[in-house]
């Protein structure tokens, strides 16, 4: 039971902790892409409403909510894991 | 210098290769030739190469011969929730199944033992099985889908791990660098300003003074 609860709370926080890197990196990179296309297609606006803008609309979108995949797919890893060790 | 660097370099390729070829599943295409259980005192110096417990306990091994002769011998142990993330907890019903395959060498019947772990007769350590099905024969081996995929996924990893470092350095710590140094240039500026305004006001006073003993 002990190395059950140390085993879970260890990957949860393991887990977290990609999680938090993966949000500020894709973000980042996301910022990115909407200065380099403010950049291209030139005189759109203020740099920093376009750049705004492109953050709230991605905040919104499907893709940042992608990023708890890496909760689930260890889960399913795990139980790949267990059910062929001990039922095959 | 550079031996050094290289040594390092070595050590810790030595140390990560090891701990992966220990922690990876492997099969081993064996005849099982006896199962038994023994009382095993581990010195607490192997513990890491046995399951947690007690240091004497009794120890399920499997005796196993290869195709070529050579004997290989397991350990089976639970791996419960510990590392490597096996999770195994089936090991009654993999020592009935492996006793349950015991065949003898007129009528050899071959099986896929995987497990992971090493074999060293001087340091009396056991690779743990994990699992046991029969093949067809000796030449039955299979290609390495889950190592390939675990290995691939590391890959993966370290070069997102890479391009997250690269990234933040690109965007958080060049622009902070320039911002430092932005400002120290202002500040090296200013310094420049005071030390010519006092070199000014310092000429100036030199020619009132000048104009005075005229």
């Amino acid at each position: 039971m002990l190395g059950f609860l140390k085993f879970f709370i260890l990957g949860f926080l393991g887990l977290s902790l990609l999680y938090g890197l993966l949000t500020i990196y894709v973000r980042s990179l996301t910022k990115e892409r909407l200065e380099n296309e403010w950049a291209e297609m030139g005189s759109i606006g203020a740099r920093d409403d376009y750049v705004e803008q492109g953050l709230q609309d991605y905040k919104k979108s499907m893709r940042p909510k992608l990023l708890l995949g890496v909760y689930i797919f260890p889960m399913i890893i795990f139980c790949v894991v267990f059910y062929m060790t001990n039922y095959m | 210098m550079r031996y050094v660097k290289w040594t390092l370099i070595a050590l810790i390729v030595l140390v990560v290769g090891g701990f992966i070829h220990y922690s990876l599943p492997q099969r081993d295409i064996v005849r099982v030739v006896g199962t038994n259980t023994e009382r095993t005192t581990i010195p607490s110096n192997r513990a890491i190469f046995w399951s947690a417990g007690d240091p004497t306990r009794d120890v399920q091994y499997i005796q196993t011969v290869q195709a070529n002769g050579k004997t290989m011998e397991y350990r089976n142990e639970d791996t419960g929730w510990g590392w490597p993330p096996y999770f195994k907890f089936d090991t009654s019903s993999l020592y009935t199944e492996a006793t349950d395959a015991v065949s003898n060498k007129a009528n050899p019947e071959w099986y896929s033992i995987s497990h992971y772990g090493w074999r060293s007769e001087l340091l009396s350590i056991f690779p743990n099985a994990i699992g046991i099905k029969p093949v067809a024969g000796p030449e039955d081996t299979s290609f390495p889908w889950v190592n390939t995929i675990i290995l691939a996924f590391l890959g993966v990893l370290l070069l997102l791990i890479w391009r997250m470092w690269v990234q933040f350095r690109e965007r958080t710590i060049d622009p902070l660098v320039e911002d430092a140094g932005d400002a120290w240039d202002a500040v090296d500026d200013r310094a420049d300003a005071l030390k010519d305004g006092a070199r000014n006001k310092a000429q100036g006073i030199k020619n009132w003074f000048g104009s005075l003993r005229k």
